[in-house]
Order: structure tokens, then C-alpha cells, then sequence
């Protein structure tokens, strides 16, 4: 029979499973010696259950949400009978470990109550190095996943609670900041037993029986919930596309590499289909398991937003996603993925979005500028060889149906969970002297809303010692982004290297390097902003006052894009001419 | 003639008075709050204390040595965008630096469900708007060097473009200037020349730490508010004055500590969110009275429920902390908040019975207020629960009507889920409790601590109606609802020391020599200790408490570890490290810890604290344990373990004497606060009269 559901208990049983999710993520944040887990949030922690459905996230990295649906699976096939408590898994290999990119390593444990195998707890962060040709796997060179670096299966770094000393030794044998890695996974396992912990406490309460009970009513009631969203969604079939510059590669430099998708919406089922999208290249291909997260975030961000916190294994029931094999969005071994995670996602975002924006335009956000960051290596301050990945350069995202995009977010992909480092603390780490550090003019795209702005910043390098920078996942320098309800796409990104010993400018593609910097070399980063939604002429004009006032868009685009016209003087509004600018268009 | 402490905590609702006389009396009174003017509401308070005291107000002021308030109008200045107009002049480049916000400023200060809605997370309007910003020509690098010289020309333009922009207030935030402050008391003295009343703030002198975000951030916020507390704190002195105080009053700050008129003119940002962390220091007074050192605190108010830990006897402090969702470098008393009160709207969310973080406010309030309120709230819950006397609520200045909780508890929650409406109350309730219960223990186990050894403070108007409940799973010993109860904060104001705190950045990898970090701590110390001697305060027993903010090599977050005295030999360093290692492994975990990355310093701290004079509360012998005296009365109320409506005694608070025992279920209440001791647990009151509860 079935037990009655009392919403109270329902609620506080749920609450909790998403706070326990949370506060591993705290633990991550706190004490990780990685920016790009601490300060990008490039981390993602859940709940799974024992046949590896998710119970409960913590959304700070949304778009591979769900990842450990693929990962704990992949655990439970090949070990089956053989997880006991206190192991500890460890993976990231793309083909083996349904991994995503390289540096990208997941852990997850059992959590065992009287005996029984109930929960996965699961962490997956960004490490600083993986092995490979450069530090930090963004080098776009590869000539196979061998030479992007370590590839690990499924395999159990704890046996029973012990250390697989030999193991370790193996892995740490391999990276280059082995110190700081160390405790980096420590970090990572702490948090599992922070997850385990509060888990035993949930079923020592409420006894196991009930807890599964409420779990698996909180997948009903997400499934209940998204299906009711879909339903909002016009059945019909909606296509999209969206292109990288290229893979890197230098035989296919300026190469656009497409990733196209039909979504088909019928009642309250979505199936979204990447026949079309070109075959597997290099180091940007997203595998299978990366694609069908981004494919499936990209759907909830059109949903209501009291669901966010909630998605579970309920929320994917909906939802199919197929991807033909050796293609960008479903490579075969051995192809290189190091760029995969925001780079071809982020294409797989955009053209998913785009199709859905013309579905339900009201729900959809236009698009930013995709990843602008860049990875560098060197000497730091205190003469320690270090490897970061550096943020102050990425762009704005786009506007959505009643607002402006933010401003300098970064990728879409991040949903704003991107920090930015103050610039004292990068200069007093870094070797650089940061000379200019503003929000661009122009560089968003119109619209009744419009994107969020890119920012201008120029970096000085300042070591007569070693310093280099990858482009790695950078891009939409040649490719464009995509706007929605007519409003309109934002001037690409642009960035280049003014050289000490000639001033010679030297353009800077996304997917290259290592420039090798000497001291005074100067390294712009000119981001574009977010693209528009609706039209711009009907942004209100006062908006339109304000942007000029506060030096977001220039009194040329407020009159030739926005037609609004503003004394150059006194900046208050001609409603006259205004209006009839507006009128006769 | 007795001598008299006062402590005022300006509320939303209510002012509230705690007066202390030098005999170990406390009384507490309370006026309605005036908002527009909230010296108008203090006054009041002071006249209904000359009222019910019988005292004329100018003996009863003439009478006052020390006169302490937590005031809300810096904070409410930023709330409400009611701050002064503010010039920023900054590094050229870097003018944007508080629009970008490090990124933060899209979701910081929100609550998790808020970050998900992008109606909320558009960034906050400029406190500084771009057009008041201006960047001068000048660099220091990070080891403090000048790699340009401040161009004075464009320095003086910047100040006459902001002269004629008619600007209020200046603030100067330039690179690195915690490292080399030369250029930004050049500007200073600049614009002091040329604006002699346009108020300006260096960073450099008022937040010399790293972190050029943060610190404009903060920097902005002093200016912002500095001539609005200016003008209040003159016209709040001169109206008490007229009435006969002869003492100028003091101001609660944000770190714990009061500090004179004056300087809390010079860094008005220090008086932000002090009303909580008047509770909090409430709490450590009384803990350190009844011999508790691990207290547990917390307020459920109308629309919020704050906690605050004092470990070991100390408050928990945190820094940098966000202020009207700026990141602000000012350390202050942690307190971590969500919506849940007395107010909060109890919703469904597809199936899932939810309460918060919506508040129903004071206005319209809950339903039962009968003032229009259309959502059930937690109040209308625990009015039909039985726990709220409709009759008695604030000793019956406010009639609750329990029919308008009913028809809007049946109607918005009871109807949808298929349940009755008394299930649907008791659902409110639980929820709420889980909520609390489930941020006690975030702020205990996240930071490292064994919830079972801490005592439970409950204080503010609802806690004490929830508190056995959300206080139950924690495992904390014992649940202490003070006497004062809902006036807990103006008491902790009127029993806080004075203090300054007092911080600036180096960064240090250790091993380190030992003068160099004491060199930072004496110039700090001696400081404080002039500013201590200037107002007149300095004591032998003036205490320096010193903190450095600390972190692995490369990390990204520091943590703040105290330091016990002076620094003179490399093994008290090594004792300040293992320090900072053993409150490592407590955050994150034994075995966490990692030496070989090495440790670094970022910040020195110091809290310079005079002792203001301290009540000697009035303590009861216990007679007898008895409580029969005080019951006034039965009426139903709802427990679930005793299956549903159980007939509950009433007890009234006035009458119940130290040693009383009752056992639940029972209710104890008072014109001010209603107490739940739910089924087969134990009351008692203590001999200070606070009630306790069993855990």
C-alpha cells in the first residue's frame, strides 16, 4: 500500500537533501587552493541514488547538473557486488567514466544504513592539472586523449576506508602541483563524508523506508512539475545552430565548427536532436555525457524558476536527447575533449536556446559571449611555479524578457557563478601589472532589453622569468552569438598582443597558444556583451538616458540604434524628435 | 540617588528601553518606532520609562552615565537609497570597479531561491553613479612602490568636476593605497583645501586591507552615509540634552562594541546591522553571568530569524560581510539570517507546503491582524495551533481575529493540499521549525562545532513559541528564554563595552621573523590605544584582542585566527600556527589540514575594548519549585504527540519566581512574550528569572 505523503514532512525532508548538497559545495569553495574551483565554481556536487538517479544538486555549476547520473551508473555496472562502505571512487576519462574533460575528476561514495547501499554522494571539481603537454589541459594541440592527460576509469581510490597507496602514488606522480592537488582532494573527499554524515542522520530520523519513499515522490513531483512546463511549450519542431571559430587545429583555423539541433515538443515530451552537427574535430568535441547535461540545463533555464533548487531525477524524465556518434557532440576515443565542457557546450546551449526562443520567447534568454578566459603559467610573486585560470577578461550575458543581461558575468554556461579576483590580489600573486579594467562602451547587443556589457583590460607582464598564457576554451572572436524577439547580437570579442620589443600588435585567436610573455608585454582583452531581446526601439527612452549617462552606450547608438535623441549638452530626452524618429521607422 | 544605563534598540515596530540602575534592576519599555524620525521614538521611550517610573524625564536623564543605542539610520539610509551624494575618485582605469563588483553584486546578500529568479538578481542601483566617478593618473605597485606619481593637475581637475557636480561626500579608493597611502592623503588634502565641507573618506584611513573591490565598496558606504548620521546623532544629542542628559550618547557598532558620537561620525559604516549583534552581546553577558561559554543565538522576529555563535566566550566575527549586498571589508559580529518569522507567508509550491522567505511585514501583517492581510502566515498558524492568545498578543495591544486565520489558512493552503485546516496550521509550524532548525546546524557544523555543546539563547517576539522545537533535534543542553526577552537587544547595547576596531594588510608567508608581525600589531595598538586616551576612556584594563585573517599557501579564503599576546619568539609563532591549523581541521575537517602548502598571513586585527561599568543583576533565591501560584488559566492548544488539541495550563510569567518548575505541555506568557514547552518537556525559571527549557 502506499504511504501517505505529508507535504510538512515532504518539504522538510527535501529541504534538507538540498542543503546537505549545498554545504558540500561550501566545503569545496572554502578550502580549495584551485580558483577554479573556489572562485570560478567550477565544481559540481550532488545526492545519487543506488541505481545512480539524481536526488539532489547544488546548482553551483549548472550546466553539467545531472553528470553523475552517467558516472554513478557506470560505478554500479562495473562493480556491482563488489561496493562496500568506506570506498571511494575516482574518475575522469570521457570514454570509460562518462568524464567530461580531463581535469574535471569526480569521486563519489556509498552510503551504506543497516547494510543497505542507499546513496551515492558525489563530487566532481576542477583540478589544477591533469598531466598532459601544458599545465591545465587547455592546449589545443593534442594529438589524441593520451596527450591531453591522465585518463582514469571508474576505480576505487579507497578500498574499505584504506588509501590505495600505490594508486595515489601513481596519480600524484602524475600532475605537476602535487601539493596543492593533495589537498585539493582531500577537500573533494570531505565533502562526501560531510554528505555521508548528514545523510545517515536524515535515515537514522526518519527511518530508510520512509526516506526512500519521499525520494521517490520528490522524482514524481519534478517529473509532475517539468512536464507541466513543456506542456506551456507550442508543440512543433524548432531548430537552431551555433558555431565555434574553430578547433584549434592549424590546418582548420578559421574552420566554424557547427552544432545544430532540432528540438520536437509534443505534449509534455521533448526530444532534442543533434543530427546535423559536424563530424568529431579536435580538443572542443563535448562527449556524450557533457552534451546530454547541457542539452537538458539549457531546457530548465525556460522553466519556472521555483523549480531551480529542486531538479532531480524527476526533472530528466521528459526530456530525450540523441546525438549521432563521431560527431562534436558525441566523439568516439580517441578524440581530444580539452575545451569540451564550456566551449562546444556552450554551442550546444545556444542552439538549444535558440530553438526554444522561438517556442517561447518569454522564457528564453538571449545569448552572451560564450568563454573568454584564459589560462597562464609561470613563476608567481613568491617564486613558486604556479598555474591559474584568469577571469577578468569574460563578457556579458544576454537580456531576457523584462531585463538587462549582466554585465561582465562570463559564460553563459556558468550562470554567473564566475567571481572575479580583485585586481591587488592577482598583482600581488601573479606576475602582472593591470593597467585599465572598465566596462566597455557598445560592446552589448540592442534590444527593447538590452545584453549585459563586456568589459576593456589590459595586462602587463611583469617577470623577466617564465609566463605564458593559453587561449584554451576561449571563443566567438569570428563566430556570432544569437538574439531573441528581434533584438540584436553584440560585436564580437576581440584580443591581441602588443609586444615590448617592437609594439608589433599580434592578434589572439580562442583555442591557441602558449604565448611565452617577456616583461612589459601587454596582453588586451576587449569582451563583447550579451545580445539583446525584443526590439530596440522599443527600449524605454529614459533607459536609454540612463545608459548614456553612465557611459554604457555611446550618444551615436542611443540615436542610430535605439533612436532616442538626447541633447549632446544636457542629455535630457527630445521627446519630439524621439518620437518621431521612433514613429517613422 | 541611583545612576541609571540605558540601551535603546531601535526596531521596525518598536523602540525598545532596557534601563539598568545601579542596584541590579532591569526594566524594559517600549514606544512605537518613528521611522521618518527615529529620535521621536526614543524620546517616547524615554517618557514612558519617566512615566511608568514615575520619575520626571529630566531626573531620570540626569541620572544616566551611560546612554547607548543601536541606531538603524545608516542602515536604513542604504535600504531606502536615502544617502548622501557621493563623489569617488579613483586609480585611472579602475573607475568601474564598483559597477563590475568582482561579480558579485548580481546575487550577493541574496537567499538561495532568490538567486534563481532574474527579476531579483539584477545588480543594485550605484550607490555612486558612473557619472560622479572620476580616475586620476597615479600607480603604486604591490610591493607599495610608486610607478607614477600622482599628476596633480588631474587630480584638481577631478576635484573640481566633482565640486561642481555638487557632491556631498568624497570618497578616495586607490590601488594598493593599504600598501602606500601618500597619494590618497594628497588627494585628501586636496579636496579638503578646495570642499572644506564636503565630508571625505581615504580608504587607506578607514580599511587598509588588500582587496581593491571591497575596499571602495566600504569606502562608498561611509561616504554614503556619513552626513545622514551626522545630522541625526547632532539632533538626537541636542533633543536629549534639552531633556537633561549630560552624557553624550554612545552608538552601537557592528563589531560589538559602542563608541562615542564622534567617532561614529568619522566611520558611520561601522554602525550597520547593529541592532542583532546587540542580542548577541546580550547573550555573552548573560552567558558569562550563569557560566556558559558556547551560546547559540537566536532571534525570530517578525520577518527574519538570526543567529549568531559566541565560542570559547567570544563572538564569531566575519569579514568581509555584505551590506546592502555590497561586499563590505568592515569585520563585524556574524549573523546569518533567513525569512522565517512571525510574518512569513506559508505557500505551496507544486505539492510541497513552504514558508518564506515572503513576510507579510508589520503592515499589512498576518491575517489575524485584520489590517487587510490576505496570506497565511506562521503568526495565523500559531494563533490557531492555540499557542497565541488572540486576547493577550503585546499584552493586548493587538487583538488577533482567529476566524481571518482560519478562512486564509483553508483557503490558500488547506483546500489545495486536500487537508484540514488545523493540519495545515500544524504543517506551517513544522515546516518553519525544520527551516531554523536546519541553519542552526549550518552554523554550527559548517563552522566546526558540536551543536551538543552549546546552550540555546531564544529572544526576539516569536522565538520563544518555537524555540523548544527547533531547538529539539540539535542536541543543545538546555534552552534559555532570557527575562528580557523581547527587548534582549537594547539590554545587550546597554551592557556593551566600547571598542574600535582596527585592521591593515601584509601579506606574509611564515616562517616569518617576529618583529615583522609585531611590527604591524604595535602600530595598530598604538592607534587605538590614542583613540581610547582621545574619548577619554583609556583604562588599565583596556583589552587588545589581536586576530590575523590566515590561509594555505595559494588559497583563496582565509579564515581568522586569534592571537593570544605579543609575539617574541619564533615558537609563539609556531604556537599562532598551529592555532591557525587546529581551527583549520575544525572547519574543514581532521585530517584536512595541509603544512607542506605553507601558511600565509593576509590581515592583522586588532579590537581595542574599554570596559564600560557593568550591572549587578538582581538574582532570587529559590523557594519553592512549585508553580501553581502563577497558572492563570487552561485553554486547548495543539501538540501532536498528545494527539491533536490537548487542555494546556497557562502560566503567567509575572507571577512565576525563581525555582518554579512545570512540565509541558504548558504555556507561559507574559504582555511580551508567549512560551510553547511542548508534551513531556521541563520548564524552570533560574534564579535571574530566565526560563528554561529542557533540550
Amino acid at each position: 500500500m502506499e504511504k501517505k505523503i505529508e507535504p510538512g514532512l515532504l518539504s522538510v525532508i527535501w529541504n534538507y537533501l538540498v542543503t546537505t548538497a549545498r554545504e558540500m559545495s561550501n566545503v569545496l569553495v572554502r578550502a580549495s587552493t584551485s580558483v577554479i574551483t573556489a572562485e570560478l565554481m567550477d565544481h559540481f556536487v550532488g545526492i545519487y541514488d543506488a541505481r545512480g538517479g539524481m536526488v539532489a544538486a547544488h546548482t553551483v555549476l549548472p550546466p553539467i547538473m545531472g553528470i553523475g547520473r552517467f558516472q554513478v551508473r557506470d560505478i554500479v555496472e562495473k562493480y556491482r557486488k563488489d561496493i562496500h562502505p568506506g570506498d571511494v571512487f575516482i574518475f575522469n576519462c570521457p570514454y570509460t567514466a562518462h568524464g567530461t574533460h580531463l581535469p574535471d575528476w569526480s569521486f563519489a561514495a556509498p552510503i551504506f544504513f543497516q547494510n543497505e547501499l542507499l546513496l551515492f554522494s558525489f563530487s566532481k571539481g576542477h583540478q589544477l592539472d591533469t598531466s598532459g603537454a601544458f599545465p591545465g589541459g587547455y592546449f589545443s594541440g593534442a594529438y589524441d586523449i593520451h596527450a591531453e592527460g591522465l585518463c582514469i576509469p571508474p576505480i576505487k581510490l579507497y578500498s574499505k576506508g584504506r588509501l590505495q597507496k600505490d594508486l595515489w602514488d601513481l596519480l600524484m606522480n602524475n600532475v605537476r602541483f602535487r601539493q596543492e592537488q593533495e589537498m585539493d582532494i582531500k577537500t573533494m573527499i570531505a565533502a562526501l563524508k560531510t554528505c555521508e554524515e548528514r545523510c545517515l542522520s536524515l535515515f537514522r530520523k526518519y527511518g530508510k523506508k520512509t526516506v526512500k519513499t519521499y525520494i521517490d515522490h520528490m522524482y514524481d513531483v519534478m517529473e509532475k512539475s517539468a512536464k507541466e512546463e513543456i506542456r506551456r511549450i507550442p508543440d512543433g519542431t524548432y531548430s537552431g545552430e551555433s558555431a565555434a571559430d574553430d578547433d584549434g587545429s592549424p590546418q582548420r583555423y578559421g574552420v566554424p565548427v557547427w552544432v545544430r539541433c532540432n528540438v520536437e515538443v509534443k505534449g509534455t515530451r521533448i526530444k532534442v536532436d543533434f543530427s546535423g552537427s559536424d563530424p568529431q574535430v579536435n580538443f572542443i568535441n563535448s562527449p556524450w555525457s557533457n552534451t546530454h547535461c547541457y542539452s537538458c540545463i539549457s531546457i530548465f533555464t525556460t522553466f519556472g524558476p521555483e523549480l531551480a533548487l529542486y531538479h532531480n531525477e524527476g526533472s530528466f524524465r521528459p526530456i530525450e536527447v540523441t546525438a549521432p556518434e563521431r560527431t562534436v557532440v558525441n566523439p568516439r576515443y580517441p578524440a581530444t575533449v580539452g575545451a569540451c565542457p564550456v566551449n562546444v557546450g556552450t554551442q550546444i546551449m545556444f542552439s538549444v536556446l535558440q530553438a526554444l526562443g522561438k517556442a517561447r520567447p518569454e522564457r528564453v534568454i538571449a545569448g552572451g559571449v560564450g568563454n573568454f578566459h584564459f589560462a597562464e603559467w609561470g613563476v608567481d610573486r613568491k617564486g613558486r611555479r604556479y598555474f591559474a585560470g584568469t577571469f577578468n577578461g569574460e563578457g556579458g550575458t544576454g537580456a531576457v524578457c523584462g531585463h538587462d543581461g549582466w554585465p561582465h558575468l562570463g559564460p553563459d554556461s556558468c550562470f554567473g557563478a564566475l567571481r572575479k579576483g580583485n585586481v591587488e590580489v592577482i598583482e600581488s600573486r601573479h606576475p602582472w601589472i593591470v593597467r585599465d579594467y572598465r566596462l566597455r562602451t557598445d560592446s552589448a547587443g540592442a534590444g527593447k532589453w538590452r545584453g549585459g556589457l563586456g568589459v576593456h583590460v589590459e595586462w602587463i607582464s611583469d617577470t623577466e622569468l617564465e609566463h605564458a598564457i593559453v587561449t584554451g576554451p576561449s571563443d566567438k572572436i569570428t563566430t556570432r552569438s544569437y538574439a531573441v524577439a528581434g533584438g540584436e547580437v553584440q560585436p564580437p570579442n576581440e584580443q591581441y598582443i602588443i609586444r615590448a620589443r617592437n609594439r608589433e600588435k599580434e592578434i589572439v585567436y580562442g583555442k591557441r597558444g602558449p604565448f611565452f610573455l617577456e616583461k612589459g608585454d601587454i596582453f588586451i582583452q576587449n569582451s563583447g556583451g550579451g545580445a539583446g531581446w525584443g526590439r530596440a526601439m522599443e527600449r524605454d527612452p529614459e533607459a536609454v538616458r540612463s545608459d548614456v549617462l553612465n557611459g554604457y552606450i555611446s550618444l551615436r547608438s542611443a540615436q542610430e540604434i535605439y533612436r532616442v535623441i538626447l541633447d549632446p549638452e544636457t542629455l535630457t530626452i527630445d521627446q519630439e524628435a524621439t518620437q518621431k524618429l521612433r514613429g517613422g521607422a | 540617588m541611583p545612576s541609571y544605563t540605558i540601551g535603546i534598540d531601535v526596531g521596525g515596530t518598536f523602540t525598545d528601553l532596557v534601563l539598568l540602575d545601579d542596584s541590579g534592576h532591569t526594566r524594559q519599555f517600549k514606544a512605537p518606532s518613528t521611522p521618518r524620525d527615529p529620535s521621536q521614538g526614543i524620546l517616547e521611550a524615554v517618557e514612558v520609562a519617566s512615566r511608568q517610573m514615575g520619575l520626571p524625564a529630566e531626573d531620570l536623564l540626569g541620572r544616566v552615565l551611560i546612554f547607548a543605542h543601536g541606531s538603524t539610520v545608516a542602515t536604513n539610509a542604504i535600504l531606502e537609497r536615502r544617502g548622501a551624494k557621493v563623489g569617488l575618485i579613483t586609480t585611472r582605469g579602475f573607475e568601474d570597479t564598483i559597477l563590475i563588483m568582482r561579480g558579485l553584486g548580481r546575487v550577493a546578500g541574496l537567499s538561495e531561491s532568490e538567486i534563481t529568479h532574474y527579476s531579483r538578481t539584477d545588480k543594485p542601483v550605484p550607490v555612486v553613479p558612473r557619472t560622479l566617478i572620476q580616475g586620476v593618473m597615479e600607480r603604486i605597485d604591490y610591493k607599495g612602490a610608486v610607478v607614477a606619481p600622482l599628476n596633480l593637475e588631474d587630480a584638481e581637475r577631478a576635484v573640481e568636476s566633482l565640486a561642481r557636480k555638487g557632491v556631498e561626500s568624497i570618497g578616495i579608493c586607490l590601488l594598493w593605497s593599504f600598501a602606500n597611502p601618500t597619494h590618497e592623503e594628497e588627494l585628501k588634502a586636496i579636496i579638503e583645501k578646495r570642499l572644506p565641507h564636503v565630508s571625505v573618506t581615504a580608504s587607506s584611513q578607514l580599511i587598509p586591507v588588500i582587496g581593491e573591490y571591497e575596499r571602495t565598496a566600504t569606502t562608498v558606504l561611509n561616504c554614503y552615509v556619513q552626513p545622514v548620521l551626522r545630522v541625526y546623532m547632532e539632533k538626537l544629542g541636542e533633543l536629549l540634552k534639552s531633556k537633561g542628559l549630560k552624557r553624550s550618547p554612545m552608538i552601537m557598532q557592528c563589531t560589538g562594541g559602542v563608541v562615542p558620537t564622534a567617532e561614529a561620525n568619522e566611520k558611520p559604516i561601522f554602525t550597520l546591522n547593529s541592532g542583532p549583534v546587540g542580542g548577541i552581546v546580550a547573550s555573552s553577558f548573560l552567558g558569562g553571568l550563569l557560566g556558559y561559554e558556547n551560546l547559540l543565538n537566536t532571534d525570530m522576529g517578525g520577518t527574519s530569524f538570526d543567529v549568531g555563535l559566541i565560542a570559547n566566550g567570544s563572538m564569531l566575527m566575519t569579514a568581509p560581510s555584505i551590506v546592502a549586498r555590497y561586499h563590505v571589508s568592515v569585520p563585524m559580529v556574524e549573523i546569518t539570517s533567513i525569512g522565517s518569522g512571525g510574518g512569513s507567508v506559508a505557500w505551496i509550491d507544486v505539492n510541497k507546503l513552504r514558508v518564506g522567505p515572503q513576510s507579510a511585514g508589520a503592515d499589512p501583517g498576518p491575517a489575524c491582524y485584520a489590517r487587510g492581510g490576505e496570506e497565511p502566515t506562521v503568526t495565523d498558524a500559531n494563533v490557531i495551533l492555540g499557542y497565541l492568545n488572540p486576547d493577550y498578543f503585546l499584552g493586548g495591544r493587538i487583538q488577533l481575529n482567529r476566524k481571518l486565520s482560519e478562512e486564509v489558512i483553508k483557503r490558500k493552503i488547506a483546500e489545495t493540499l486536500q487537508m484540514d485546516t488545523v493540519e495545515a496550521a500544524a504543517g506551517i509550524y513544522e515546516v518553519v521549525n525544520a527551516q531554523m532548525s536546519d541553519l542552526l546546524r549550518k552554523v554550527t557544523v559548517e563552522r566546526g562545532y558540536d551543536p551538543r555543546e552549546f546552550v540555546l539563547f531564544a529572544y526576539g517576539g516569536a522565538a520563544p513559541i518555537h524555540c523548544a522545537e527547533y531547538g529539539k533535534d540539535l542536541g543543545v543542553s538546555q534552552i534559555i528564554v532570557p527575562l528580557l526577552s523581547s527587548t534582549h537587544s537594547a539590554f545587550g547595547i546597554a551592557v556593551s563595552d566600547l571598542n574600535h576596531s582596527l585592521s591593515i594588510s601584509e601579506h606574509i608567508v611564515l616562517p616569518a621573523k617576529v618583529d615583522r608581525i609585531e611590527a604591524n600589531f604595535k602600530r595598530l595598538e598604538e592607534r587605538a590605544l590614542e583613540m581610547l586616551k582621545r574619548e577619554g576612556v583609556y583604562q588599565e584594563s583596556s583589552l587588545l584582542q589581536r586576530t590575523l585573517d590566515m590561509r594555505y599557501g595559494r588559497q583563496v579564503h582565509e579564515i581568522i585566527v586569534p592571537v593570544p599576546g605579543r609575539l617574541t619568539t619564533p615558537e609563539d609563532l609556531e604556537a599562532v600556527i598551529a592555532e591557525f591549523e587546529k581551527r583549520y581541521e575544525m572547519l574543514y575537517g581532521k585530517g584536512a589540514a595541509f603544512k607542506e602548502a605553507g601558511v600565509e598571513i593576509i590581515t592583522f586585527r586588532i579590537m581595542a575594548s574599554a570596559r564600560t561599568p557593568k550591572p549587578v543583576l538582581k538574582r532570587s533565591q529559590p523557594t519553592s519549585s512549585d508553580s501553581w501560584q502563577a497558572l492563570k488559566s487552561r485553554r486547548m492548544a495543539f501538540f501532536r504527540p498528545s494527539g491533536g488539541f490537548t487542555e494546556t495550563p497557562i502560566y503567567d510569567s509575572e507571577k512565576l519566581r525563581a525555582g518554579h518548575e512545570l512540565t509541558g505541555p504548558a504555556i507561559v506568557e507574559s504582555a511580551t512574550t508567549t512560551i510553547v514547552i511542548p508534551p513531556g518537556r521541563k520548564g524552570r525559571v533560574d534564579e535571574y528569572l530566565n526560563f528554561i527549557i529542557s533540550a
